[in-house]
Formats: C-alpha cells, sequence, structure tokens
C-alpha cells in the first residue's frame, strides 16, 4: 500500500475485495494481477472522486475480477472439497467462538480477577488446530469466504456499510491511526495497573495485533489472529470508556453532597424546630416559612402515626408538632416547650417538666445570621446574640 | 446488438495491434482501444486479457516506477506476439472481408 491508498476513501476496500475474489489463483498469478489492477484502479478513483462513481464504471469489485477471470482464462471460483469445506466450517466458527470469548476476556482484563484468562486460554487451545490447517494450506483463506454463511455475512455487513453515510464511513476510516495510540495506552495501563498477570496478557496482545494486523492484508490467514486479539482489546477499551463516563459526571457524587447539607442548621446545628412569639412574648400560632426565592422551608415532620404507613413528610407550616413519648405511648406537646421571655430579655426560662428546655433568644427585626440550609437562605434571627436551639425532645426513642 | 459479444472474439488481436508500436501499462491499452472507437470494452477484461496474452508467452513485461501512485506494469509484444498478430491479422481479414460479402449480398438479395 501507498501513500494514494491510504488517503483516497474506498480504494483500499475496493482494492482488498478485488484481491478476496481472486485468492483462489495462484499467489503469484494474483500479485502480478494486482500490480495491472492497483494503478488502474487507482487512477479511476483519481477521475471519479467518489467510490460510487467507481463502481458505476467498473462494477463491484467481485464483477470487476469475475469478469477478468473470463477475459483472462482463469478457472472460476470452484468451492473446496467437503473435508476441507468442514475445516474451513471450523476455522471460521472458532474464530468467532475465540472473538467473542476475547472480548469477554477484555472486559473484565482490568477488573484483576484470578482465572479470568482461563477461559481465553482452553479456546485459544481449541483454536490451535484451525491455525495449523490454514499455514499448512489444508485451508485456504479462499476456502473459508467461499463458504455460504461467510458470504451471508458479508453480504449483510456491505449492506449495512452501504446504508450508513459515506462520511461517517469516512470518518471511522479516519480513526483508524488512533487505534494504534489506544493499543500504546493500553500497555502503559496494564503496566500502571500493577497486576502482573494482566500486564503480561495485554502487553502480548497488542503485540500481536500490531506485528499480525500489517501483515495481514497481505496473508490472510493471519486475520483469526487479527480478529481475536482486537476483540480483547476492543472489550478493554469499552470497559474502560465506560468507567470514565461513569466516574465523572454521574449523579451519585452530587446527590450525596446534597443530602450531607439538607435541612436547616443554626450555628452547625441541625434545627428540627421553628417557634416564633410577637413582640409582647406571645406564642403565634401558626406560620409558614420561605426563603429569599419564594421557596418553602420545609423540615422533617414528626407525628403520631404507625411511621410503616406515612412516608417522611416534610411541612413548611410551623410550628411543627412537638412530639413526645411517655410511658410507651406517642403525645403531641401543644404549645411552646419553653416560657419565652419578652423581647429584649437575654434568655427565656425553660418548664422543667418535660425536660426538654431549649434556649432561645427572642426573635427581633434586626441584625441577621444566616441559618444555612440546602440552598443556605438567610432566615433572620437576633444578631449577635449567641442564641442557639437545640433539640426540643429526644426524638424517636420511647420514654422507659 | 450487444457489441461486447463481438469483441470477445476479437480482444487478443485489439490488445496485440495497440501494443504494436509502443509499449503501454494496463490504462494505456485500454485508452488506446477505446479512442479507436471500442467504447464498451470492459476495464477488468483488457487487464484479464492482457494477463492471459502474457502467459501466453506473447508480451514481455517489466515495472516502471512512478513518482505519484503504484508502479506501471508495461506490456510489449515480443515476438512470438508479433509473430500471432501477423496471423491474428490475416484471419481477420479475411474473416471480415467474408462477413462483409455476406451482408452486402444479403442486403442486395
Amino acid at each position: 500500500m501507498n501513500a494514494e491508498t491510504e488517503t483516497r476513501p474506498g480504494l483500499a476496500d475496493y482494492l482488498d475485495r478485488v484481491r478476496r475474489a481472486l485468492a483462489d489463483l495462484p499467489a503469484d498469478e494474483v500479485t502480478e494481477v494486482m500490480e495491472d489492477v492497483e494503478p488502474h484502479v487507482t487512477e479511476v478513483f483519481a477521475e471519479a472522486g467518489d467510490a460510487d462513481e467507481v463502481t458505476r464504471r467498473l462494477g463491484t469489485p467481485e464483477a470487476y475480477a469475475a469478469e477478468l477471470r473470463a477475459a483472462g482464462g482463469y478457472p472460476p471460483p470452484e468451492p473446496a472439497p467437503g473435508r476441507a469445506r468442514w475445516a474451513a466450517r471450523y476455522t471460521l466458527w472458532i474464530t468467532l467462538v475465540v472473538a467473542v470469548v476475547a472480548f469477554g476476556t477484555g472486559t473484565i482484563a482490568l477488573s484483576g480477577v484470578n482465572g479470568q484468562f482461563a477461559a481465553l486460554g482452553v479456546f485459544a487451545i481449541f483454536a490451535l488446530p484451525a491455525l495449523l490447517w490454514l499455514f499448512s494450506g489444508k485451508v485456504r483463506p479462499a476456502d473459508v469466504e467461499g463458504l455460504a454463511e461467510y458470504r451471508y455475512a458479508q453480504r449483510k455487513g456491505s449492506a449495512l456499510v452501504d446504508r450508513v453515510p459515506s462520511k461517517a464511513v469516512d470518518y471511522l476510516r479516519s480513526l483508524r491511526p488512533a487505534w494504534w495510540l489506544v493499543r500504546v495506552l493500553l500497555v502503559v495501563l496494564a503496566i500502571a495497573i500493577g497486576h502482573t498477570e494482566t500486564a503480561i496478557v495485554l502487553l502480548v496482545v497488542v503485540a500481536l495485533v500490531s506485528w499480525a494486523e500489517p501483515r495481514s492484508r497481505s496473508d490472510r490467514r493471519l486475520v483469526p489472529v487479527v480478529v481475536a486479539a482486537n476483540a480483547c482489546l476492543a472489550g478493554v477499551v469499552v470497559v474502560g470508556l465506560l468507567t470514565v463516563l461513569f466516574s465523572s459526571g454521574g449523579p451519585s457524587p452530587r446527590q450525596a453532597s446534597y443530602n450531607d447539607v439538607s435541612g436547616l442548621y443554626y450555628d452547625g446545628n441541625y434545627v428540627q424546630n421553628v417557634y416564633a412569639v410577637d413582640a409582647q412574648g406571645k406564642a403565634i400560632p401558626e406560620f409558614y416559612l420561605y426563603d429569599e426565592d419564594g421557596s418553602p422551608i420545609k423540615l422533617y415532620s414528626r407525628a403520631c402515626y404507625d411511621s410503616r404507613d406515612n412516608e417522611p413528610d416534610y411541612d413548611n407550616k410551623f410550628p411543627l408538632p412537638h412530639v413526645e413519648y411517655r410511658g410507651g405511648t406517642c403525645l403531641v406537646e401543644p404549645g411552646l416547650p419553653f416560657v419565652p421571655l419578652p423581647p429584649g430579655a437575654t434568655k427565656s426560662v425553660a418548664p422543667s417538666a418535660s425536660g426538654s428546655a431549649p434556649t432561645t433568644a427572642p426573635p427581633s427585626t434586626t441584625g441577621s445570621a444566616p441559618v444555612s440550609t440546602a440552598e443556605s437562605a438567610p432566615v433572620s434571627t437576633t444578631g449577635s446574640a449567641p442564641a442557639s436551639t437545640t433539640a426540643p425532645a429526644p426524638t424517636s426513642t420511647p420514654g422507659s | 446488438m450487444d457489441t461486447s459479444q463481438l469483441l470477445k472474439g476479437v480482444l487478443d488481436l485489439a490488445v496485440l495491434a495497440v501494443l504494436r508500436d509502443e509499449d503501454g501499462y494496463g490504462y494505456d491499452v485500454l485508452r488506446r482501444l477505446r479512442g479507436g472507437g471500442m467504447e464498451e470494452v470492459g476495464d477488468a477484461s483488457v487487464y484479464g486479457t492482457l494477463r492471459r496474452l502474457y502467459r501466453a508467452g506473447l508480451l514481455t513485461s517489466y515495472v516502471v516506477p512512478s513518482d505519484e501512485g503504484p508502479h506501471r506494469k508495461y506490456y510489449g509484444v515480443n515476438d512470438a506476439g508479433r509473430e500471432r498478430l501477423v496471423e491474428s491479422e490475416r484471419a481477420w481479414r479475411a474473416f471480415a472481408e467474408a462477413m462483409d460479402g455476406i451482408l452486402t449480398k444479403g442486403a442486395v438479395a
């Protein structure tokens, strides 16, 4: 292959298909024929511009090869005799099976599971006879390519490729050199991961692909090796890409950090309830809280229901029911759990009865110590007063 | 009538003829044939014919390096080829004459 065949989309593919259609002829003769055909097809590609026009002028690669055969006095391609056909069939299918197993092995290669390469090893042993047949000439690549199932798959495959816009195909072809880079990265990754077995296997696979792939263009006996090795690497790459996609931009980390700061906090303490009194120190029985955007500030509202029947209830109607457990029964305490002093006094006095006496400074309109919520909505409270709210009651544990 | 059927029988002769005075690579041969009026000759047929004539020992071939694109393989007629060309040309002329006569008489009758 020279530079021109690499730059013209479809040219290398066309020549490849012609060569394949002639593959059963003696190798020397195929070489001679291709020495004529290559400059010809290259020139036609240069004149025609795109592959469709070339096909219009020359016919499909297979038709071109058939016409050349007829005019050249070559025998028509003949199917392999029975036994060789079965050997060819075995070669085709074991290649497929090994490729699938290799892909699967690739997907778990980086996980470092013990014995992850065992299955690939076993199937590679089954593939040995096929390689022996191929390299001893008992099975010719043309025999495999002449199999009905191979031709069927090839027809379906090229029909599929034809349906894809040619620009997309050209783009994917242009990515081929990147596959080399990916292989190098895989070797680096395999070494970095520190799992000796994985590193050795990946090194061998990458070396195999790098050695066999360029040769497989002229020596099609190497194609099964290339297919299986590439399938393995593809498995590694697919899992690698999925891992990268999941670890970046996934919803889970953000969700976790949101949960960490949900609820209402004041001076770093979780606020379970909010009470309000008017200027005379009289409790405001019902009010609703909103942040500066108008979103309700909701807190978890406890109730005396069986919790199994009720979803956790969040409400912005305050004060939330003050739930107490006494003697195993759940009670809702009305009113304030503390006695507020009129505004201006420093401390309120908690009643001792309930044993849950949060202290608080009455609200004033001046000053603004922000109370952080998930949205960090400021709730106006007293300014510099060292006010602190604490839990009004022991929560879910029933009293003795 | 489909002239490609006619072409089949005379393509050997035509290829030898266009190479008689000057060697050429495959596309040269194709262009000379088309330029001579054989518009319908198939590309692959010409290359097949060249290989067949070469295998029959009627052509020589040599590769000429090219700066742009793949190297070109040139074909030339050797002595055996020239001999064949003379024979085939004689046969063709006799055939064409006979054919012409048949067609003319047929038209007159």
